[in-house]
């Protein structure tokens, strides 16, 4: 395990370029008025996290992964690196970034909710977890190209589902988003607790379901 | 050190049908042509595919129960295959130590050095002779038993090739129970490395001999066919039609040298037996 996640590191020094566009980027969110920081955080969170995806790339470049598998260790490791991987540089990329968002908002907010505020944070996380829940698996079992069109298939099928039923709601005279938002922050606490019990299940199975994949694969 | 029995792989327009052995000191070297199937026996024995049929021991071992540590015994070369070209030899070392207890990280560099490969540049960046030479390196850089290379001198000049193979005897030399099962289309590099040697064909094993006995006792009979009719055919393996009458293989040299003086008979060496035993025919 650790000679992958230090070859994957190594690996990470190719995309610095990227990486310096990503943070930049996320600075120009940061300024923005409106959810500024919690956009930032996102948008730098699940990029980051992605990278997981590209190390992968550099692992099937040129049949790269049937002398990979000949390196002591077992499809079981690679599959539990990859998701270490990810979460690792994804949840840095969150605690750095919601930390850095703390600071400011602490010293500009002065009736900050600390745990409300945290705990709203929390959600993008938990986003974190259902978005490496999907992304690993397809990307082992569609491979890079086909994963891409996978994702977004089902990023544009998540959004039409939900403008579909926000729309159904208008016309029936409901503001579904209204009811979401007022559920999830009049019962922060246990709403966030409940996502990330379920955001941990989806991940247990998204591993279950790489390992059955990953033990299919001719390399 | 490695057994496969009846090893079947089967795909739309190829099958695999293995059986060979490779014994502890012994570097066995696997012969065929492209697409005979040299590089799936190397992925059924390594456990990279499934197989649909037959057994496979490696290091007194079923193939599934081998675990992370036995594989710290194996040094392998793929001829289409290695780490990825976005890394440097800089970035392996620590790699390497991370997978291999016995990672000898001085000899490793001392090699690299030797080999006049730079530490800093990226992978994908080298030529092909010096990615091979790296291959191999990596692969000798842990104090491996048993190394599994297929075409380690792919794409290598005559002195790299030299080089790479004086490694292996090197490696050889070190501990007597060590083995190599090698694959080279260069036949050269076989018939001086090996001890014995497997021919396969469209998937099937179809020649093992002692590179010994292949060199002394083998040999290539170029008769007319008025003279064929004339010999004792009964030592003769294949037979192949020429301009000249008759090319034949076969394993009794002694035979033929002490009865027809008067006959043109060749050594044997791999390319011949190759082209006898794939173009030749059945008596």
């Amino acid at each position: 395990m650790k000679g992958l996640l230090i070859k994957d590191l190594k690996l990470l020094k190719n995309q610095r370029v990227f990486f310096l566009t990503v943070i930049l980027v996320t600075l120009v969110f940061v300024n923005s008025p409106e959810q500024g920081g919690s956009f930032a955080v996102g948008y730098l969170t699940f990029v980051s996290s992605l990278f997981v995806l590209s190390t992968m790339s550099y692992d099937e470049t040129d049949n790269g992964l049937s002398f990979l598998f000949t390196l002591p260790f077992t499809r079981k490791i690679y599959v539990y690196e990859k998701y270490i991987f990810g979460l690792m540089i994804g949840g840095t990329a969150w605690l750095l970034s919601s930390t850095a968002a703390f600071i400011h908002d602490y010293h500009t907010l002065p009736l900050l909710n600390i745990t409300d505020w945290w705990l709203s944070y929390i959600l993008i996380l938990i986003i974190l977890f259902i978005i490496i829940s999907f992304a690993i698996p397809l990307r082992l079992k569609f491979g890079n190209d086909k994963s891409r069109i996978f994702v977004a298939i089902l990023c544009g099928g998540t959004f039409a589902i939900a403008f579909i039923i926000a729309q159904a709601g208008k016309h029936m005279g409901i503001d579904i988003e209204q009811i979401l938002e007022s559920f999830i922050f009049t019962k922060l606490l246990s709403s966030v607790g409940t996502l990330l019990a379920v955001s941990f299940i989806i991940l247990g199975i998204s591993i279950v379901v790489s390992l059955k994949i990953l033990n299919h694969k001719e390399l | 050190m490695l057994k496969m029995n009846n090893v079947k792989k089967k795909y739309p327009n190829f099958t695999l049908n293995c059986t060979l052995e490779v014994k502890p000191g012994y570097i066995t070297g696997l012969i065929g042509q492209n697409g005979s199937g040299k590089t799936t026996a190397f992925k059924s024995a390594l456990n990279l595919i499934s197989t649909d049929g037959g057994s496979i021991e490696i290091l007194g071992k079923n193939l599934e129960d081998i675990k992370s540590e036995d594989k710290e015994n194996f040094g392998i070369v793929l001829s289409d295959s290695g780490f990825s070209g976005y890394l440097s030899i800089n970035d392996l070392a620590p790699v390497l130590k991370s997978f291999y207890k016995n990672f000898d990280k001085t000899y490793f560099f001392k090699q690299c050095q030797r080999f006049a490969l730079p530490k800093q540049k990226k992978i994908k960046e080298f030529s092909t002779g010096m990615k091979a030479k790296l291959k191999l390196l990596i692969a000798l850089s842990h104090k491996a038993s048993f190394l599994i290379l297929d075409e380690p001198t792919a794409g290598l000049d005559v002195i790299a090739r030299d080089e790479i193979l004086d490694l292996l005897r090197e490696f050889m030399e070190q501990d007597e129970n060590r083995s190599i099962l090698i694959s080279s289309h260069i036949s050269s590099d076989l018939e001086g490395l090996c001890d014995d040697l497997y021919m396969i064909h469209e998937g099937q094993i179809i020649f093992h001999e002692e590179t010994d006995i292949l060199l002394s006792d083998y040999a290539i009979l170029k008769i007319s066919k008025e003279k064929l009719h004339k010999i004792d055919q009964q030592y003769i393996l294949k037979i192949k039609e020429e301009n000249f009458g008759y090319s034949c293989l076969t394993k009794e040299k002694q035979f033929y040298l002490d009865n027809y003086p008067d006959i043109v008979i060749e050594n044997g060496n791999i390319d011949e037996l190759i082209m006898m035993m794939i173009r030749g025919e059945d008596l």
